[in-house]
């Protein structure tokens, strides 16, 4: 981790953070939640489409910063349209090992470099290239680890957990092995972070409270019963330290860690009253039902009701949710399509770009379905959306692996913090023009820092000390 | 936008602010320092059969060699013993469903809860990618879920009636005999104090509910659920050290069957005798014999040959029309039976698995084959097929079908996967700007001449020659695995050579994909090769600089046993790196 260049140490991040809060006037006005009083909480949610636009897609709105139309790629979005900010211009912050799909998956979150293949991680990297894991935590975990006023979490400097069960929260839906190309959350330098992708599997986890037994003295038994049984596991876990030399010791860590963070869920009280668990009897993947190319729509249709539910009603406030993975080849049959949209991306034999402008139209639409969800939620004077700041990325600018301009579209205002509606040009120059100008999208990941309270100015390692992006925070 | 390319250009070039004549000179960088431009930089060591006293490099070799494995090792008897770095392996996820099915009794594929496996090379091991929360809490989920299910059976799981004696004693006797199965070794002491005491709280309600609390802690302890030798020390160490007895019983069981000890084996830990080379090698027979050793063989050729990554996989409708989901679970069973029937009831012979003239086929397969489904049979026939089609593992329609394109075939994949799976060798990535983008097969041409400029540009030449003239040996069988003797109208070209292979009696042209076999199949090479990615399979990691004598012994007594994979199985079991743990220590020259 040495050699990597980061314009933001974690320990001194969190310290100076943790002195700032503990200065802060703002505190004593939190409820026995964690809550400001009378402010539903803010949320941040990362979602992720696979692959680049169709190299024929000129994406670029026309008009001006307020007063804009969609083209075809996002047009869907048109009846949230009030709520959405589309940046353009950006080159992605990405970079290292592999080739664009793998630094691409690697760098959108993180900003940061994707390693050579290292520590025993060597991975297919696309077009023969070998890679290790990403070298720099995502901007999500990052927000999630902070805490302090006007931040998704507000604990006091003196409580060691936030104030939901889940710090944060990883979704995927058929997000694939763990590698390279499959992952973009990362807590920290090679620590990747896997996605939960069984919509039921996600369901009992998060709202087995809403569901248990009412019986107060059961309810205590089996959290007793529970705790004895992480006891004892975790006192094996001791053992085994002795074991295990200091190369294997992050793995033991890890998983104390987590055990620690099971625990801590049992004595977590949610108020299921004030929100609607979505319904599972009908997910995919229950009752051992195999997912499969078939089910990849229901699958995130499923993973999106979860996704809503769970910020709605507060089991965390900073997720992600990835939709397939670098180098998709998921074949689109619900769009009269039999090739794979990796396939068609590179073969050469007919004009693929209407049938991949029909995907991105349809993963657009797919977004559309999420933010509407999102938005139905009344919270206070808006909605769950509107509380929420909604990034929407992919790992390629287009199919043809061009890494600008990024296809990102930020989506709900922050609780009031971005101004939407809105088309925002930060690059000039279309295609291969040679004075086309482009932002690194390490200034977008500062500004979702920002957004969310965070005061930085550098993210990841690609493009340290890069200042927000002008005009979103 | 659209890129449209002239059908004989065989890569297109990304439109980007490189121009072609850097990108030519980058290109060409690279072919001279990675493929030497035809030049193939030799290799340390020798290709011959290495010996006790010269170990071969851990590291492949051929092209991508840089020498730096090449210092001599002294493997003699009285070096000191040497073995890799042991990585904290979690189990994966057949070997939980296998393990959960031998312990319990339950086959319900409980592992599908789990987040997939890692890799190490292409065989899954969970070795490298960090612990998680959400893998913890899965794992987790599946203890209680498992442990919920098995009530049902507390009777039958435990040496006393439980649910009529409330002594501490039956309890701790079935702490103790259930223990060590979930465990694999025998429960220390405190360990089973603690289980009576976590049952002692769940007795509280009922025997029941005390049994599901034991069951729900141990398949979620870490000594369940991660392999996790010390050696007999039992502490970490940066010296080699001897497994226990019953460290040796679990990694021969999931090295040779996919799950845990049986009986016996757990009787052989518990008595020493398995620490008994005679006993060890013994053992090693007699689950090669067992039918369980058909969960580990074909699995081995499965992801060997990358054989998995055609689930899923679709070919063009139109020229493929019989190419689908009944047809690829055929296929995936005709290489599984296959490799089986050779490997563990045949002669075991590698040379076998290359060049044999029968297969095991069912369904679709006959029509793909062309051949006569035997009178009467029903299910999987063995079947002698036509030696001038076909000859062993690689010309089935798996490894055809799985290493070619939708719509057409890819020498360039079939080449690079001989190249680097069989040969254990590397080529340098193309360029970062170029993306290989088949060339459509437009009629009028053949795949060969499609990618003809690989050959002309001498950017391209130094490093596709190592891959599309060993490819193009496969030109005989289309995309789905078919056999063809005209592409286009025209008699198939399926000629080919083989170059810098560091196997002087392997390099040169041949003619067709049955030569191309026959002369990988007497290969010190490719011995080489499938003893590494053996090793791999086995110890669930990657060769490192230590494990070079433990290969050259497994090389040595696989090549003067004529090459039989059995015997290379029992030479893997018999090596230091297989026998010791390292914990602490250099991990230098992983793969």
């Amino acid at each position: 981790m040495a050699h990597v260049k980061s314009g933001l140490s974690r320990r001194n991040f969190l310290s100076s953070l943790g002195a700032a809060t503990a200065l802060s006037p703002f505190i004593p006005l939190l409820n026995a939640s964690g809550q400001e009083l009378g402010r539903p909480p803010k949320r941040l949610l990362l979602v992720f489409t696979p692959d680049g636009t169709a190299p024929s897609v000129d994406w670029m709105p026309t008009g001006t910063e307020r007063d804009f139309a969609l083209k075809f790629l996002h047009q869907p979005l048109e009846p949230l349209k009030s709520k959405i900010v589309i940046p353009w211009g950006l080159r992605m912050s990405a970079r290292g090992a592999g080739e664009q799909h793998a630094y691409g998956m690697a760098g959108q979150w993180t900003g940061s470099l994707l390693h050579e293949p290292q520590n025993g991680a060597d991975f297919d990297g696309g077009n023969g290239n070998r890679t290790g894991w990403g070298s720099g935590p995502s901007i999500d975990q990052v927000v999630a680890r902070a805490f302090g006023p006007n931040m998704p979490y507000q604990r006091a400097p003196d409580q060691a957990d936030p104030e939901v069960p889940f710090r944060t929260l990883e979704l995927g839906v058929q997000s694939g092995q763990p590698n390279s190309l499959n992952r973009m959350i990362y807590s920290d330098n090679e620590q990747p972070l896997h996605p939960e992708v069984n919509p039921r599997a996600a369901f009992d986890r998060l709202f087995v409270g809403a569901l248990q037994s009412q019986d107060p003295e059961a309810v205590a038994r089996a959290r007793a019963e529970k705790r004895a049984v992480l006891d004892l596991v975790t006192s094996q876990l001791n053992r085994l330290r002795t074991r295990v030399g200091a190369e294997e010791m992050q793995k033991i860590d890890n998983h104390a860690e987590a055990l620690r963070a099971i625990e801590r869920r049992l004595d977590s009280t949610t108020d299921f009253s004030a929100c609607t668990p979505p319904d599972a009897a009908m997910f995919p993947g229950a009752n051992g039902q195999r997912l499969n190319n078939a089910s990849f729509p229901t699958e995130i249709n499923a993973m999106m009701d979860i996704t809503t539910q769970a910020l709605a009603c507060d089991l965390t406030r900073v997720a992600s949710l990835q939709i397939s993975r670098g180098f998709s080849n998921i074949t689109h049959n619900w769009l009269g399509q039999t090739v794979g949209h990796h396939t068609m991306s590179h073969d050469t034999s007919q004009d693929w770009n209407p049938a991949l402008e029909q995907i991105d139209n349809w993963y657009a639409t797919q977004i559309l379905g999420l933010l509407q969800r999102m938005d139905a939620i009344r919270e206070g004077n808006g909605t769950l959306l509107d509380n929420t700041l909604v990034v929407w990325a992919r790992e390629l600018g287009t199919t043809s692996h061009r890494m600008d301009p990024w296809p990102v579209v930020l989506a709900g205002s922050a609780r009031g913090e971005l101004a939407t509606a809105r088309f925002l040009q930060v690059g000039t120059g279309t295609g291969n023009a040679r004075d086309r100008v482009r932002e690194p999208s390490a200034k977008l990941l500062v500004s979702i820092a920002r957004l969310m309270g965070l005061d930085i100015n550098s993210f990841g390692n690609n493009d340290p000390d890069s200042g927000p992006l002008a005009g979103i925070g | 936008m659209k890129r449209k390319s002239s059908p004989a250009v065989g890569l297109h070039v990304r439109r980007s602010s490189i121009s072609l004549r850097s990108l030519i000179a980058s290109a060409l960088a690279l072919t001279a320092s990675a493929c030497g431009d035809g030049e193939l930089s030799s290799v340390p060591g020798s290709p011959a059969p290495a010996t006790a006293g010269s170990a071969a490099s851990p590291n492949g070799s051929g092209p991508s060699s840089n020498g730096a494995a090449g210092a001599p090792v002294d493997c003699s008897a009285s070096a000191p013993t040497q073995v890799g770095l042991t990585r904290l392996r979690r189990l994966t996820r057949t070997e939980l469903n296998n393990t959960v099915r031998d312990l319990l009794a339950i086959d319900t594929d409980p592992a599908a809860a789990i987040s997939p496996d890692e890799r190490v090379g292409p065989f899954d091991s969970n070795a490298t990618a960090p612990i998680t929360d959400l893998l913890v809490q899965q794992h987790g989920e599946v203890a209680a879920s498992l442990a919920r299910v098995a009530q049902a059976r507390m009777s039958e799981l435990s040496p006393c009636d439980l649910a009529a004696d409330a002594t501490p004693a039956c309890a701790t006797q079935f702490v103790e005999r259930f223990g060590l199965k979930a465990y694999r070794r025998p429960l220390e002491r405190d360990e089973v104090d603690a289980y009576v005491g976590l049952y002692a709280l769940g007795r509280q309600q009922s025997a029941e509910n005390a049994f599901r609390l034991v069951l729900e802690a141990m398949l979620q302890s870490p000594f369940f659920l991660y392999h996790s030798d010390a050696g007999e020390l039992g502490v970490a160490s940066a010296e080699p050290t001897p497994l226990t007895s019953f460290e040796l019983a679990s990694r021969l069981s999931y090295f040779l069957w996919d799950t845990m000890p049986d009986e016996s084996l757990f009787t052989l830990a518990g008595s020493g005798a398995l620490q008994s080379p005679n006993e060890l090698e013994a053992q090693v027979r007699r689950m090669l014999d067992d039918p369980r050793a058909s969960a580990a063989i074909p699995k081995f050729h499965l992801q060997w040959l990358g054989i998995r990554e055609m689930e899923g996989v679709a070919k063009e409708p139109e020229l493929f029309p019989q190419f689908g989901p009944d047809m690829i679970q055929a296929l995936i069973n005709e290489t599984a039976s296959f490799s089986d029937e050779v490997i563990r009831r045949g002669d075991g012979l590698l040379s076998t698995l290359f060049t044999a003239n029968f297969s095991i086929l069912e369904g679709p397969l006959f029509d793909l084959y062309g051949v006569e489904r035997p009178a009467g049979g029903s299910g999987a026939q063995r079947v002698e097929l036509d030696p001038a089609e076909r000859s062993g593992i690689l010309t089935q329609g798996a490894f055809l079908a799985t290493h070619a394109h939708w719509d057409q075939t890819s020498p360039v994949h079939r080449g690079l996967f001989i190249r680097e799976n069989i040969l254990c060798q590397t080529i340098p990535p193309p360029p970062p700007n170029v993306i290989p983008t088949p060339p459509a097969p437009t009629p009028g041409t053949t795949t060969r001449e499609r990618i003809a400029v690989h050959q002309s540009e001498a950017s391209c030449s130094g490093c596709h020659q190592m891959m599309d003239q060993i490819g193009l040996g496969f030109e005989a069988y289309d995309a789905s695995g078919a056999f063809r003797s005209v592409e286009d109208n025209r008699p198939v070209d399926d000629t080919g050579s083989l170059i810098g292979t560091n196997d002087p009696a392997l390099d040169g042209p041949f003619d067709g994909a049955i030569e191309l076999s026959q002369r990988l199949a007497e290969s010190g090479v490719v011995q080489e090769c499938v003893s590494r990615q053996w090793f791999r399979f086995a110890l669930g990691r990657s060769l490192a600089n230590d494990d070079a004598c433990s290969l050259a012994s497994m090389k040595e007594q696989f090549v003067a046993s004529g090459g039989n994979v059995r015997e290379l199985l029992v030479s893997i079991a018999m090596s230091d790196a297989f026998r010791n743990v390292r914990s602490m220590g250099s991990a230098a020259g992983e793969e």
